[in-house]
């Protein structure tokens, strides 16, 4: 039940409802997917969230693969983060996030880009992470997220260079926030939650260029 | 152009001109391949931004490039396909002009290369499908379909033409190793090799996308 927590999680932290149990929507045997092309990915990657028009709106499904799946639920992240599962957990967590996000925006009408949802993925693993790693070790503002998560990473040289340019725009957007949060809420290894929380949902519910904007400012 | 690369200094009758000789120059010597009207959509873009007020925009801050994000996030919500197309056009322009002209100084920013290379690129080629699907567009769709396609040539080829009177020395290794780890520039590989390193590459940390 991981990722019911990580989105339960998410929820919290954003004052977002989980409308929707992303276990409903779980698909974790890749031949079980439609047969189909994503229009905007053709890369069969370990985390994919599908969406598409159906006759009564939208449908949609988050595939993560199955032995991901076996090995978090071996170590929950929610019980203890560490480098050996940090890998897994933030491969579901953006699956989550992409999950939960779509559909906040969808049931309420509102339109959702790429570009929005990688960039709030960025920021869900960044808070998701200081908020558990600060819970598992005593309180204090874990200083080493941000360059852990942000600094010490690789792109898949499968993009395109399209996805290339978002998935960097998102990743540069989301550090750029994550530090601005750090500097305004942070101090002395205490942090100022209250203050963040507020900011915090402030962000998630901007749309995608104010969003960019916001993030970047 | 030989007299440049000795380190004095040329007078020259117009900066377009300059412009034209120096990158057809670097172009030749990149090997770069490109279509004349490619070509001169590149002089026009260096004469254009050597007035520091086509480059730079009044921000709060003063005056500034604006942030790549924010040139994104006015194509994203342009309320007009013509202002789409110019908002994807500078973001285009400015990226060329900046990963061609400034690459050095990305060292000590958080910015790099690669991240101009690749919003640059796109901007272009995005621009290049919108204006193909156009009859009156299909012209320049091409230029900038040509644009995003060797748009890291395109930087080699701008790198070349701003170190002209910049001799490299073993201080600038590790610097053109990230370049070349970051956009796998040809020109770079050469420098380095000029500098008797044989540049290997290796993998990072966090796996994203």
């Amino acid at each position: 039940m991981v990722l019911r927590g990580l989105q339960e999680l998410l929820g919290r932290l954003y004052d977002v409802p989980v409308d929707y149990d992303v276990y409903d929507f779980l698909v974790t045997d890749r031949r079980a997917l439609p047969d189909f092309t994503p229009a905007n990915d053709a890369r069969a990657t370990d985390e994919e969230l599908l969406l598409a028009e159906s006759s009564d709106g939208a449908a949609m499904a988050l595939y993560l693969d199955g032995g991901l799946l076996r090995r978090l639920e071996l170590a929950d992240p929610l019980g203890a983060l560490t480098e050996d599962n940090l890998q897994d957990y933030c491969t579901a967590l953006e699956g989550v996030s992409h999950f939960h996000y779509s559909a906040w925006r969808l049931t309420r009408d509102a339109p959702v880009s790429l570009l929005e949802l990688e960039t709030q993925a960025e920021v869900d693993k960044y808070v998701a992470t200081v908020f558990l790693i600060a819970g598992q070790s005593g309180g204090l503002y874990p200083a080493q997220v941000h360059a852990r998560l942000f600094d010490r990473v690789r792109f898949d040289t499968d993009l395109d260079p399209a996805q290339y340019a978002r998935y960097r725009t998102a990743h540069r957007s989301a550090a750029q926030y994550c530090r601005a949060l750090e500097r305004r809420f942070v101090r002395r290894g205490q942090a100022h939650i209250e203050a963040m929380l507020r900011e915090l949902r402030l962000f998630y519910r901007l749309g995608s260029a104010a969003k960019l904007r916001h993030a970047t400012a | 152009m030989q007299a440049m690369s000795q380190g004095s200094v040329v007078a020259v009758a117009s900066l377009r001109e300059f412009f034209r000789d120096a990158f057809h120059a670097a172009s030749a010597n990149q090997h770069l391949d490109i279509d004349e009207q490619a070509e001169a959509y590149v002089v026009n873009l260096l004469t254009m931004f050597s007035r520091a007020e086509a480059l730079y925009e009044p921000t709060p801050e003063g005056l500034r490039i604006r942030p790549l994000a924010h040139m994104l996030a006015d194509a994203l919500e342009a309320p007009t396909a013509l202002a789409r197309q110019r908002s994807l056009q500078r973001l285009g322009d400015v990226s060329l002009f900046v990963a061609g002209f400034f690459a050095r100084s990305f060292a000590r920013k958080l910015i790099d290369i690669d991240y101009h290379i690749a919003m640059g690129g796109n901007a272009y080629s995005s621009l290049a499908d919108t204006m193909q699907r156009s009859s009156a567009g299909r012209a320049f769709g091409g230029v900038y379909a040509e644009l995003a396609q060797k748009f890291q040539r395109l930087v080699d080829a701008l790198n070349e033409v701003s170190e002209m009177s910049y001799r490299h020395t073993d201080a600038d290794v590790l610097r053109l190793y990230e370049i070349w780890i970051k956009t796998g520039s040809r020109r770079a590989h050469g420098l380095l090799q000029r500098l008797g390193v044989e540049p290997v590459r290796h993998v990072g940390t966090i796996r994203e996308h």
